[in-house]
Parts: structure tokens; sequence; C-alpha cells
């Protein structure tokens, strides 16, 4: 416990210069590639003699992969200890250095995930520029095969999905708050999180870079058996997700383990909060469906590779489907649990109101987990017999009602509660509101009749981005504004915050709601060449989605601003009641300077509410007395 | 304060090593059973693409072997484990278990080499993809006892600390049953 107080880093001239991990791990991740890319050359000659062949490609992948963690600081922090071998790595525990390299604190991770997240959303969003330019006109402009325009859409979904939307809320938020908000000091698997944030910018990098390979046609789901018609370049999609979803089991593990056996004392079941339940109904969603689609996955990429004929006309062409559509849609609520458990946690603070029927909001997140297994034909009603699309059918409409239990909950504390309208709240409510218009066409799309008329068009493609804005992108930046004072002990401008969020919500429904209108009319989806009528309202979506597009990156810049520049945040200054709050901001390396105690609800406001985390005063002193005994720990935790 | 008759010390991993053990165990329990989904969607596969079907081209005895081989690297294993979780250092029987596992994955690289069992067709497809999976747990499994060996050139036997051992041992009976029911679904049903 003796580097609470943050210890003086290590003098610098004991250690040998070396690369800055980052760099080290480019180094050795091409090493890694070139040598397992030869091998296999040398072992399976390919006609024609390139050098980068498919199996080429794909080992050497996995030899870039191990190379990168390793050169991150995996070698030192990790092999090296595994196998016994004695190493001289000491985590530095300040400094903006450790955040580029292996580190095993939980809240460098999670702003690891957290940058990671915000890159992969800017590389995805660029991208989706060029889509919008590209449907600006009713033919091939800026790019010059249809190929390529799917290209983009698939890295563009990806990327979004795989390495936003599974990331931001899991490894980023819960990362970095949730052991605090459970009073722990630490997480459960420190060394495997700290492996598993790096292997998010290796998945981002492997999708981006994937068109060196070739083409890829299928979307974000890697479609069989059109992926195996497309050039490589969709090893590069397989492998990459690989690695993404293979982070996000991880986060997972880690989280579910954490909240199970790190919880303070006095923090019980009852007490847990919001955002913390969020997390263990989502690790078990993503412990079941994530290894489904990796099994998925691999046999796609085998099918590829080898090449295999599970899915072709011989096989069962509609097995693929079913197999990734059975995550698919578990993937939907993967994401937003944590985000109706977050619109549940920053309400009651904003309202200074008790959470109102907090049994009934966990219990929807649970039954909202379970339904979401029955639900995955709805994305394949065209390929169905009526008799099979009922249940489904049924199923979807009836998940509406523990969603409902969310937003039951969230209403029924602002009624009669002292709203506070800041940046966050407001997020939250347009949150609430986009994911109520992403819900409601949803249920249209549910309607078998409707479906068969809507599948496949931009309807659709306005109800997924209503959902997963509405849900991940707003209340993602409600958490980004809300836990800022946390996270960097600085303020954002109240002005700025607010009249920023404003024009994102109207961009983006300015934008969105017109993708409905643009299905209704007949706009296709995956189509960069479309009939001419439909020209000018595209071109029309195109100018606002610039403007939407402008509205993120404002959002970026202020948030940055504040990190760096901002004024000094007050220590509490929501009045909130979670444990985060009864800590330094940023916390300490071990998050409170002793074990915290927690007494009572945390939710409870009103004259009598107790302040429900305590941090034992004698044990205070006694970590003060150690302190001053042996002035820095060695081991980098525990 | 709380009224809870237990002292709160004792109830964080920091101060209770027996807690600490259960959750390492838990979370080790919890990715052996997350493995087992693959194993699932692999075995709907072969049913669904080639019924009860067994090739003719595979040689039985040899899968067997391979079979019977993981069983009793398994067997091992689950005893270094079992003890490990009471404090006893088994390490020197891990070089049993690697020995059999390795015999398990000859076993089965040598029915690979002969290719009797054609990639191409139906059952060839199911054959390999199944087995390849088993290779590919068993190989991380294989550096986890590696792993295990390895440190103990380098460390004295600790019994509040066999946690390791416990790990890479528990890992590879999860290895080895994944093995085995490949085995037995492949071969016999
Ligand atoms: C920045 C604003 C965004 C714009 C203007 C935008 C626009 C688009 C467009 C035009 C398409 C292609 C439609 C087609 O031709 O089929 C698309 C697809 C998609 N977008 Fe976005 N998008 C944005 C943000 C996001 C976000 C934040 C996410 C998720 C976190 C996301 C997820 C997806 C997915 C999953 C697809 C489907 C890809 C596929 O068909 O495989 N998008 N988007
Ligand atoms: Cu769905």
């Amino acid at each position: 416990m003796a580097q609470v107080v943050s210890a003086p880093a290590p003098a610098p001239q004991a250690r040998r210069a070396q690369w800055p991990p980052v760099l080290r791990g480019f180094l050795w991740a091409a090493i890694g590639f070139v040598v397992l890319n030869t091998i296999v050359d040398i072992v399976d000659p390919f006609r024609g003699h390139p050098f980068v062949t498919g199996p080429s490609a794909t080992l050497g992948w996995v030899g870039a992969v191990v190379g990168w963690l390793l050169g991150v600081g995996v070698w030192e922090g990790v092999a090296l200890p595994l196998f016994g071998y004695p190493s001289r790595w000491i985590e530095p525990s300040t400094g903006w250095r450790r955040y580029f390299a292996y580190s095993t604190d939980h809240k460098v991770i999670g702003l690891q995930y957290l940058g990671s997240a915000m890159g992969g959303f800017l590389i995805a969003g660029l991208i989706a520029m060029f889509m919008r330019i590209e449907l600006m006109s009713d033919h091939l402009t800026i790019f010059h095969y249809p190929t390529n325009y799917l290209t983009a859409v698939g890295i563009h979904g990806t990327i979004m999905m795989f390495s936003v939307a599974n990331v931001a809320l899991l490894g980023g938020f819960g990362n970095y708050m949730v052991p605090i908000m459970i009073g722990a000091r630490g997480t459960a698997f420190p060394k495997l999180s700290g492996i598993s944030a790096w292997l998010v910018p290796a998945g981002i990098l492997s999708v981006l870079f994937s068109p060196l390979l070739g083409a890829w046609t299928t979307g974000w789901r890697g479609y069989q058996p059109l992926a195996s018609q497309d050039p490589n370049g969709i090893l590069f999609y397989y492998l990459g997700v690989a690695a993404l979803t293979t982070s996000t089991f991880i986060v997972a593990l880690n989280m579910v383990t954490t909240i199970m056996f790190r919880r303070a004392p006095g923090m019980t079941w009852g007490r847990l909060p919001l955002f913390a339940w969020g997390q263990v109904t989502v690790g078990l969603l993503v412990l079941i469906w994530i290894p489904e689609i990796q099994a998925t996955f691999v046999m796609g990429l085998l099918e590829k590779l080898v090449p295999f004929n599970f899915f072709t006309a011989t096989g069962s062409v509609l097995s693929y489907l079913e197999l990734f559509w059975i995550f698919g849609h578990p993937e939907v609520y993967i994401i937003a649990v944590p985000v109706f458990a977050l619109w549940n946690e920053i309400i009651p603070v904003m309202s200074q109101k008790s959470l109102f029927a907090r049994e009934w909001a966990v219990i929807g997140l649970v039954f909202v987990m379970l339904l979401s297994g029955l639900v995955w034909a709805h994305h394949l009603f065209t390929n169905m017999r009526n008799s099979e699309i009922l249940p489904f059918a049924f199923f979807t409409e009836m998940i509406s009602i523990p969603t409902g239990f969310a937003y039951m909950a969230a209403i029924g504390t602002m009624w009669k509660g002292r709203v506070r309208l800041t940046t966050p709240m407001l997020l939250v409510l347009m949150s609430m509101f986009n994911f109520l218009i992403g819900g409601l066409t949803g249920v249209f799309l549910a309607d078998p009749v409707v479906n068969l008329q809507l599948h496949d068009t931009f309807w659709v493609v306005g109800h997924f981005h209503y959902t997963v804005i509405g849900s991940i992108v707003f209340t993602g930046l409600a958490a980004v504004y809300y836990w800022l004072p946390k996270m960097s002990g600085r303020m954002y401008s109240e002005f700025w915050g607010k009249f920023l969020a404003i024009t994102l919500f109207i961009f983006f429904n300015a934008t969105f709601s017109q993708f409905f209108l643009l299905g209704l009319h007949g706009m296709n989806r995956w189509v960069p060449a479309y009939p001419a009528y439909l020209q000018p309202m595209n071109f029309e979506v195109s100018i606002i989605s610039f403007f939407l597009g402008l509205a993120f990156a404002g959002q970026f810049v202020h948030i940055i601003w504040a990190w760096v520049k901002g004024p000094k945040a007050a220590d509490n200054p929501w009045d909130a009641r979670t444990p985060e709050w009864f800590t330094a901001s940023p916390p300490p390396r071990e998050n409170f300077p002793v074990q915290p105690e927690i007494v009572s609800s945390l939710y409870i406001y009103g004259a009598q509410q107790p302040v429900a985390v305590q941090l034992p005063a004698e044990e205070e002193l006694a970590a003060a007395r150690d302190e001053s005994l042996e002035p820095e720990g060695g081991s980098p935790h525990e | 304060m709380s009224s809870r008759p237990v002292s709160p010390v004792t109830e964080t991993i920091e101060k209770n090593p027996v807690l600490r053990r259960k959750m390492n165990r838990f979370g080790m329990s919890m990715f052996i059973l997350s493995q087992v989904i693959p194993l699932i969607v692999l075995i709907d596969v072969r049913y669904l693409f080639v019924g009860l079907y067994v090739s003719p081209h595979l040689d039985q005895g040899v899968g067997l072997a391979s079979a019977l081989f993981m069983l009793l690297s398994m067997v091992v294993a689950w005893q270094v484990k079992t003890r490990a979780a009471r404090g006893e250092d088994l390490t020197p029987r891990l070089k049993w278990v690697l020995l059999l596992g390795a015999l398990a994955l000859l076993a089965l690289f040598y029915q690979w080499s002969w290719r009797l069992v054609s990639p191409a067709d139906r059952f060839g497809e199911v054959y390999y993809t199944m087995t390849g999976f088993a290779v590919f747990y068993a190989v991380v499994g294989l550096v986890g006892l590696l792993s295990a060996l390895s440190r103990a050139r380098f460390q004295l036997p600790d019994p509040d600390d066999t946690w390791h051992l416990e790990a890479v041992s528990y890992l590879w009976t999860g290895i080895g049953l994944i093995w085995v029911l490949t085995y037995v679904v492949l071969f016999l049903i």
C-alpha cells in the first residue's frame, strides 16, 4: 500500500535507454510479420511466388500482433516474469508516458481504451464522410468501383461496432470507473487487462489497412459465402475483429470477476451502483456470445483461406447468417445495457432524488439480457417461412417491455425532482429521445409485412444509427462530461458543452431522420449508385452530415481543451454519492488512501441522507505512518 | 458504522489470501466454461454437415491413442491442480503432463500427415476444423505448462503462492477435456 502517495519515478539513469514502447511495438510487429510470413512462404510456396499470400499474411499477422504486444511492454511486464526470469520492469505511477505503454493500473487502461475508441471513432467517422461524399451523386465519383465503396462501408461499420461501441463504455469507463465505484483498489486481473487494452489499436489498424490485401464487400458482418468470393482483404477483417473481440472478452472476464470479488466491505449486491450492475449483465452477454462469434469467424476465415465449403451452395448458406445473428442481436444489447445503466446512474445525481424503482431497473437489465438471445432471426425474415417468422416477431416486440423499465426508472426519478440541466444530463435526455426513435422504428421492422418492404433500405440504416449513436455515442459523451472532473480534476465549459450538445442533437436528427424517408422512397443500402430521382435528397442529407461531422469534431476539441486547460473542478461537483467521488481527482494509484467501507445505500437523497462511504480514520493514520517509514513500494501492484 | 460481525479487513482480497485464490479460480473457471461455447458451435456444425458419419479413412487406433494420452495427461494435471489448491507443489509432475500432452499432439499430427482424410470433402472439413481448434488450445496450454516449469528453475516452492501452478494445470485440464470431447464427437458418435 506504500505507493498511494505517488512515488517518485525510478531514477532514469538507472535504466538502459530504450525505445519508446509504442515505437518498439511497431518495430517488433514488423519483424514478427516478416518472420512468420517468410516461414509460411518457405513451407508452403504459392504459384507465381508472391511474397505475401493469404496464408502467409494470416500467420504473419499473428506474428505481428504478438510482436506488437511484447513490444509495448508485455515482454518485461508479463512474459519474463511469467517464465520466472528476472525483470527489472517498474511501472511508473505518474507521467504521460505510462499511457503509451503496457500498464496494470485500471485507470490508465481505461483511458487507453477510451483513447482507442476515440481514435477509432475519428477514423471511421472520416470514412463515413467519404461515403456521404460519394452518395451526393447518383453515379460513382470518388470511389472508382462499387467494391471500393463497399469496402469503405465495411471498414466504417466494423471499426464503429467492434472498437467504438463495444469499447467506450466497457473497456473505457468500465475499467476506469467500476473498480472505484465498488470501492476496490484495483481489478481482478490487472496484467491480462493491461495486455488486452493494446489489442484494440492492433485490431483497428488491421481493419483499416485491410484494403492492402484487396477489397471486401460484406459489410461489418463478414457474410459468407460472399466473403470467399472477394479478394484477400476480408482476411484482415476476420483477424482484426478477432483481436477486437478478444479484447472485449477480457474486459468482461475482468469486470465480472472484479465485481464479484473486490467489492468494498459493505458493498452488498443491493447497494451495487447501477453502472456496475450494467457491467455484470453485459459481461455475461459477452462471455457467452463473443466466443460464439469468434468460432464462427474462424470458420469464415478457414472457408476463405483453405478454402472450405461450409457456407457455399453445396453446404449451408443460411448457417453463417444464423451463426452471425445469434451473436448479432445480443451485440445490440452489449452496446445498450451499459447505456441504460448509465442513464440511471446520472439521472438520480442530477435530480438529487433517489433512484425510482431501483429493483425494476435491475430486473429490466437482466431480462433484456435474457430475451436478447431469442430474437436473432428478425434479421432474416426475407429468408424464412411464415411459421418461423411469428415467434421471432413476437419476442422482438416483447423486448421493448424490459427496455421500458429503464425508461420508467429514469422518468420516475426525474418526476418532481430538482433536475439540473447540466451538459451530461442534457446528453442523457437526448440519448433517451434518440434511442426511443430507434426503438419505435424497430417495432416497425419487427412487423414481418413491413420488414419485407424495408429490409436492406436506408430505413434500416436510419434505425440502427438511431439506436447505436443514440445510445452509445450520446451517452458516452454524457459519461465523458460527467466524469471529466473526476478523471482530469478539471471542468468543461457549461456553455460550450450545452451549445455543442444541442448542435450535435440537431444535426444528428436532421441527418438520420431523413434516412428513414430515403428508405421509404426506395434508397437501398450498400449501393454507391442509385436511381436519379433520389439524388437531390441524398445531396442535401450529405451536406447536413458534414455539419454533423463538424459537430463531433467540436465535441472532441472542447473535451481535450477542458482536459488540459479547463478550470479546476470541485471535489464532488455534482453532489454525487457513489464511492468514486470520495477520493481525490484524479484518483491516486490505488484509488483510495485506505480501504473504504460502504455503510448505507448509494441512492438515497433527501434530508436524512447519510454519508454512504467511510474511510476508517485509524487505518488512514496507519497508512500515513507506513508511507513515512517506507518511502517507495517496489512491486508494481498489491 | 456497520453492525456486521465480520471484521471488514478480511473481506478484501488484499487482506484475505483465501478470497484472492477464490477470485482467481473463479476467473479461470469462467474462462474455461466460456470456451465450451466454440465447442458447442463446432459440434453443431459436425451434426449439421455430416450427421453421424465417420470417415473410414480415419485410423481409429491413432485417434484413440491420442485421446488416451490426453486423458492421462489430464488426470495428472488435475492431481497437480487439486494439490496446488492445498498449497502443495507438485511441479515436477508437470513434466509428465507435458510429455503426455505432447504425445497426444504428435499422434494427431501423425494422423494429419497421412492426409487420408481429404480436406476437400465434407467430413474432412469438419475433422480439420475441430482438431485444429483442439490443437490451438493445446499449444496455448503447453506454453502455460512450460512457464510453470521454467519458473520453478528460478524460484523456490512457496506454499503461499501456488496459484500459478494451479492455474496452468487447471487450464490444461480444461483443454484436455475439449480435446477428449472432440475425439468422442469426431471418432465415435
Ligand atoms: C458520424 C456520423 C455517421 C455517419 C454520417 C454515418 C453514415 C453511414 C452510412 C452512409 C452508412 C452506409 C449505408 C450503406 O450504404 O449501406 C453507414 C453504415 C454503418 N454505420 Fe454509420 N455513420 C455514422 C456513424 C456511425 C456510428 C457512430 C456507428 C456505430 C457506433 C455506425 C455504425 C454503422 C454500421 C454498423 C454500418 C453498417 C455497415 C454495414 O452495412 O456493414 N455509424 N453509416
Ligand atoms: Cu436484432
